[in-house]
């Protein structure tokens, strides 16, 4: 394996953690919540 | 011809249209909307989509990954702890989905999947004559992330880039208006029609240049592009058989000095260059090591 994909496996892992953390914080569910209503910023609605 | 328009497709490329069609409809296949004019709340709406699809669309089943990051800092600047713990669950949710997703492909989902990556290239089959894109322009993204992404949603609370945002027009605004949900939504004030002004705007550039938007605005690409680095989907160049014809080079529809810039942040991962040289020297494909002896220069 290259330094180029030991790099790419240390980031995933990283990711993976970023990823637990989020759910520890409601990250996926405060998401959710957000985006099931219609955005009125995206739709220009102020 | 221009480059952006080429009929004829050699390699991989030959495929990108069918994947761009199917990634249209994976990503927006909620079509119960004609019938219940009830935008699709199940539970996919928690999951960010690999292009800029905006979670306004009536017809999307998925997250758009850039209004989650400014939601994310927005809820920075509330005083609760709560939220604010919130906030930082959502850029980690949404960070980790961009850093897998640019760890493992790059901007493969700008050639290959993204939308609104089709759309300008449908615009720019207009035949006009084209224009160039003067490199320094392409710069003008990073300011665009740091600015209307993560800072000023977190110095205000609310979503800036969104508020911009020409795919939020097309993708949101239009078929809304054209097609009213059952709950009728807040009178539109002057934003509407600044944003239609501004989408306006990217259509005639478009139409005059290959993807102005992916290029010089498009925060999600700007960061799976920092990704091309490292990314285990590469490209790579048999630079002992380049001849210097300049074939690949002519072939980039977003103009990268190619073998050298295969690692460009600005590659868009359509991958006509790979079937652009007539010597095979360009490769693209998941690589665990050089096990051959290939070389990969430029950034
Ligand atoms: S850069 Fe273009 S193709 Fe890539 S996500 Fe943005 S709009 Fe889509
Ligand atoms: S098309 Fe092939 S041979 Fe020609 S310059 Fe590009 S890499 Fe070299
Ligand atoms: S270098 Fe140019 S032609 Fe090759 S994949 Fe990237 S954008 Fe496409």
């Amino acid at each position: 394996m290259d330094a180029r994909s030991r790099r790419a496996l240390i980031i995933l892992g990283l990711t993976l953690g970023a990823f637990l953390l989020s759910l520890l914080w409601e990250g996926p569910r405060s998401l959710y919540t957000h985006a099931a209503v219609i955005c009125l910023d995206c739709i220009g609605i102020l | 011809m221009a480059k952006g328009v080429e009929k004829r497709k050699r390699g991989p490329e030959r495929y990108r249209w069918r994947s761009q069609a199917a990634g249209l409809l994976l990503l927006n296949p909620f079509f119960g909307y004609f019938i219940s004019r009830t935008p699709y709340e199940g539970p996919l709406k928690g999951i960010c989509a690999p292009g800029l699809n905006c979670y306004a669309c009536p017809f999307t089943a998925f997250a758009c990954p850039v209004g989650g990051l400014q939601y994310g800092f927005a809820l920075l600047r509330d005083r609760a702890a709560e939220t604010i713990l919130k906030g930082f669950g959502v850029i980690l949710y949404v960070g980790a989905f961009l850093s897998f997703v640019g760890t493992l492909v790059g901007r493969l989902p700008c050639g290959w999947i993204c939308p609104f990556g089709l759309f300008q290239e449908l615009v720019h089959r207009v035949p006009l004559r084209k224009r160039g894109f003067p490199r320094r322009v392409a710069s003008l993204r990073y300011p665009i992330l740091l600015g209307l992404v993560l800072l000023l949603p977190l110095l205000t609370g609310a979503s800036w880039f969104s508020r911009l945002c020409p795919a939020g027009f097309l993708e949101g605004a239009l078929p809304l208006k054209a097609i009213p949900p059952a709950s009728p939504l807040p009178k539109a004030g002057g934003l509407l029609w600044f944003k239609a002004v501004l989408f306006g705007a990217l259509i005639v550039w478009s139409a005059l240049v290959y993807r102005p938007f992916c290029r010089a605005v498009c925060p999600l690409g700007t960061i799976w592009g920092e990704f091309h680095r490292v990314s285990l989907f590469r490209l790579d160049a048999k630079l002992a058989l380049c001849s210097s014809c300049g074939k690949c080079s002519g072939s980039c529809p977003v103009d990268l000095e190619l073998p050298e810039e295969l690692s460009s942040p600005r590659c868009i991962r359509c991958l006509r260059c790979v079937g652009s040289c007539p010597h095979g020297v360009i490769s693209a494909g998941f690589r665990w090591g050089s096990r051959e002896k290939v070389t990969e220069k430029g950034v």
